[in-house]
């Protein structure tokens, strides 16, 4: 019979950090020493440098769900909701879903939503929709960018979800602008009821407020970045006393459109874009358009690099299918960039040829930094956001949908498996209304390498 | 992925158990183990056993089993080993991984090391804390209110 007492410390650790969470937190009540080590400062950065390995399947699904209400005079109320679907390498059909708990000024209320004339695909069609803002913008080491409206962000770890833990909640002071030059983001920062999988239509906004979160991996600091066509700032999670800082502009051709009206912006940013990190350098992807000829653009990725805030560019893929455009009511419609996202550690990105296309080429840049590198690895059905997972074994990628809200999508036999959601009042069939991050599973809490010295710094990447 | 390059006549070792079983193993298959090739430095007779105190014989033919597969140098692609340690470590139960654990830890040996600490992270993950004080001889050290508290904090880890 095995006697835990002559199980050295440091393999007792090993086996632990390969838990999930989950197991983790149960786990605190097996003796004193197990509580003691699972929650030393050591063990959480030995297990998040486990997790951060490609071929971890240490992580969760973060989904933000909207609960809706008819009313009799066909206005639509949804509320947010965010949940945490933690995936079971056992059973990755079947989800289950819990509520995240969310600090007092961050739950949705009747004061939050606002009004809007939106799609939303349900019959017959609402009059008018109202809804509460609340999103998901990022995700590193396990913490997640929440913002809540146009003015109120927050980091906190989902694994943790725990309130009382008040140092797992981190809310950032509000963001103002004290610019003229941009003072209506509460009526053009429109959030998320026009974008993926709800609806592939291309809403141009020429307003934007976007996000990017991430962590440098040369000073070991978690920073938040937010812009709008005239202003960019930064926050570093990892200061003794942070707050938002001004930086400079992304000096790209179009600087300069940003003094003159604001009808002609030619800079186009999805409102939902928020930063995607690979290689220590936040990405957006970016549209420069001439507003003569409403359907012609030409794609770009900004970039921003983490450690030395300097903003840059990055090359699409640039195959023949991109200049291969046709005709659809007079006007050219040319290739565009619908979403960037990460698989397997590479930047990837969906193309999509305009709503009557029935697939969207999902691609993959294989060296980071190398315009040759864009491989394009196969289409995906229309309607589909970017593939949060793949799996190995199955050759599949997990895709939120329109259709199907979130499903194993096979390349090959191109069917989709739908996946399960099971609690907190989600069924299938609130599907359409589910968006979808991914989030690998840490006690990480955001001011987790403040006290970082020299003895001991792990190479996180 | 072998460990040593083997010279064209390969000297043999004699390791012997905790309890008094001995093992002829080649030199390389032997200086997989950290621990071993730091004593056969030390050592002035080579032909003399090299004790391996804290292993039983039962795991000891175990561990050279897999020292021996790594040690080759053939044709076993990456995949084909990631696969022969899969069903190496398979077949084993709790109770002999326990043991394999000590005897990596003890002897040194990186690979092996891995491969049981992820069985038996794989095994122990889906238990509940009462399992897992049976599995390994835990006595439970807090009082119930203590236990109820940490359960409260994170409800949802106790749902299945």
């Amino acid at each position: 019979m095995a006697y835990y007492r002559d199980i050295p410390v440091e393999v007792t650790t090993e086996i632990l950090s390969r838990m999930p969470v989950k197991s983790l937190h149960r786990f605190k009540c097996v003796c004193k020493s197990w509580k003691n080590l699972i929650e030393s400062h050591d063990f959480c950065k030995h297990h998040l440098f486990r997790s951060l390995k490609i071929n971890s399947t240490n992580f969760s699904l973060i989904l933000t769900t909207w609960h809706t209400t008819l009313h009799i005079n066909d206005t639509l109320t949804l509320f947010p909701f965010l949940n945490r679907a933690y995936l079971d390498c056992n059973d990755i059909d079947n989800l289950d879903i819990n509520r995240l708990i969310l600090p007092p000024s961050f739950q949705p209320s009747p004061d939050k939503i606002s009004r809007g004339n939106y799609g939303f695909p349900c019959k017959p069609r609402p009059k008018k929709v109202t809804y509460g803002r609340i999103d998901i913008a990022g995700s590193c080491h396990g913490l997640v960018l929440v913002l809540c409206g146009t003015h109120h962000a927050a980091v906190c770890n989902p694994s943790i979800n725990d309130l009382k833990h008040s140092s797992f909640w981190k809310i950032l002071p509000t963001i103002n602008f004290n610019s003229s030059k941009h003072n209506t983001h509460d009526s053009t920062y429109v959030l998320n009821l026009d974008d993926q999988p709800l609806q592939r239509d291309v809403v141009r906004t020429f307003q934007f407020m976007i996000f990017g979160f991430g962590y440098d991996i040369y000073s070991h600091c978690y920073k938040v970045v937010c812009f709008t066509p005239g202003n960019a700032l930064i926050y570093n999670l990892s200061k003794g006393n942070p707050s938002w800082r001004m930086i400079d502009l992304p000096e790209l051709e179009l600087a300069s459109e940003f003094e003159q009206d604001i009808n002609d912006y030619k800079l186009y940013i999805q409102p939902h874009n928020h930063g995607v990190v690979v290689n220590n350098h936040l990405h957006w992807n970016i549209t420069e358009y001439d507003p003569q000829i409403f359907e012609y653009s030409k794609e770009t990725i900004l970039t921003f690099n983490l450690h030395n805030e300097v903003w840059g560019t990055m090359p699409v893929p640039e195959p023949e299918e991109l200049y291969q455009g046709y005709f659809m009511k007079g006007f050219i419609v040319k290739p565009y960039i619908l979403e960037l996202g990460v698989l397997n550690g590479c930047l990837c990105l969906l193309m999509s040829r305009g709503i009557s296309s029935t697939h969207l080429g999902l691609w993959i840049m294989k060296e980071y930094g190398v315009e040759e590198s864009w491989t394009k690895v196969c289409n995906v059905p229309n309607g589909s956001g970017i593939p949060v997972a793949y799996r190995v074994e199955t050759q599949e990628y997990l895709l939120p949908g329109a259709q199907y809200g979130l499903g194993w999508y096979n390349p090959k036999s191109k069917r989709i498996n739908k996946v399960g959601l099971h609690g907190c009042g989600c069924t299938g069939g609130h599907h359409y209304s589910t968006r979808v991050k991914i989030c690998i599973e840490s006690f990480a809490t955001p001011r987790m390498f403040l006290t970082e010295t020299s003895e001991k710094i792990y190479q996180l990447v | 992925m072998a460990s040593t390059s083997t010279s064209t006549l390969s000297r043999k070792l004699i390791l012997k158990s905790s309890d008094g079983e001995k093992f002829e193993v080649d030199e390389n298959v032997a200086m997989q183990s950290q621990t071993i090739k730091h004593m056969i430095e030390d050592l002035d007779d080579i032909n003399s056993p090299i004790p391996v105190s804290i292993v039983t014989g039962t795991i000891l033919s175990k561990v050279i089993e897999y020292c021996k597969k790594h040690a080759t140098e053939d044709s076993d692609s990456d995949e084909q080993l990631k696969q022969w340690d899969k069903e190496y470590a398979n077949n084993m139960d709790l109770n002999t991984l326990y043991y394999l654990l000590l005897a990596a830890n003890y002897m040194e040996i990186k690979g092996l090391l891995e491969l049981i600490t992820q069985c038996v992270a794989d095994m122990i993950k889906g238990k509940s804390p009462e399992e897992i004080r049976a599995h390994f001889n835990i006595k439970n050290d807090f009082t119930p209110q203590e236990e109820a508290n940490i359960r409260n904090e994170n409800p949802w880890a106790f749902e299945n």
